[in-house]
């Protein structure tokens, strides 16, 4: 009876789900998905900056410019907001508190990370972008170390 | 949360709001620090007043206030009063 009570309140006010282990496989973490994406970033940063302006009056090499600087900064815009939410989930998910007794620092990198993706996105600056790929790498440092092994960083697009 | 809780278990809270502390080893709902829309169910292992430290019962498997710190009250949604 009861359960037949719960099933039609269910089906008129559906209740919210809650999470017990708010992540997906348990103890799955790798900065990598982070890597890949601040690699895009700044790859995306460097092709917006190389790709020139056509001369002239042609319409369809005009077009064709302006489709091809949409989608580098579309993707630009993508990869930093993956970056940062990337970088987020090993701060709050992976890294406890007894790794800030080794690496007290963890928080402003992650911070000055989370910020530095924000304006990788904001702005077109190769200076900016580096610097989500230098701050990704560093957690990639602290991150291998505190599991104890040796990871070697290594760039997919050298 | 098992044996606590199973996978599409249900259950039944209690607001708090303007009536009572949450006591050590009751179960919260709670929407999460730094993802406002997710919801998260924990077991409170200190209550400091205005906030808990929570954890899940499987420690090694639970991301919780081991990660995220504690909860500040106005997050809790509810005591767990039944699991049906």
């Amino acid at each position: 009876m009861l359960q037949q009570i719960i099933s039609l309140v269910q089906r008129i006010h559906p209740a919210p789900i809650a999470e017990a282990h708010c992540d997906g496989p348990c103890g799955v973490y790798d900065p990598a998905q982070a890597r890949v994406s601040a690699e895009a970033v700044v790859s995306m940063t460097k092709k917006i900056l190389e790709l020139e302006m056509p001369s002239g009056d042609d319409d369809a090499a005009m077009v064709a410019y302006q489709n091809t600087l949409t989608r580098y900064i579309m993707i630009k815009e993508d990869q930093a907001h993956e970056t940062k939410e990337h970088i987020l989930v090993l701060w709050t998910d992976f890294f406890k508190p007894e790794h800030l007794v080794t690496y007290p620092e963890l928080h402003s990198i992650v911070w000055n990370l989370a910020k530095a993706c924000s304006h990788a996105k904001q702005e077109v600056s190769l200076e900016h972008a580096q610097e989500v790929l230098d701050g990704v790498k560093h957690i990639h440092e602290i991150f291998w170390a505190v599991k104890g092994r040796d990871v070697k960083w290594e760039l997919a697009n050298q | 949360m098992d044996p606590l809780l199973e996978e599409e278990d249900q259950v039944f809270t209690k607001s708090i709001y303007g009536h009572r502390q949450i006591a050590v080893g009751e179960v919260v709902v709670a929407t999460h620090p730094f993802i406002p829309s997710k919801i998260i169910i924990k077991q409170v292992k200190e209550s400091a007043g205005d906030s808990v430290f929570v954890e899940g019962v499987n420690t090694k498997c639970s991301t919780d206030s081991r990660s995220f710190g504690w909860i500040p009250n106005d997050r809790v949604l509810g005591v767990v009063t039944a699991i049906v």
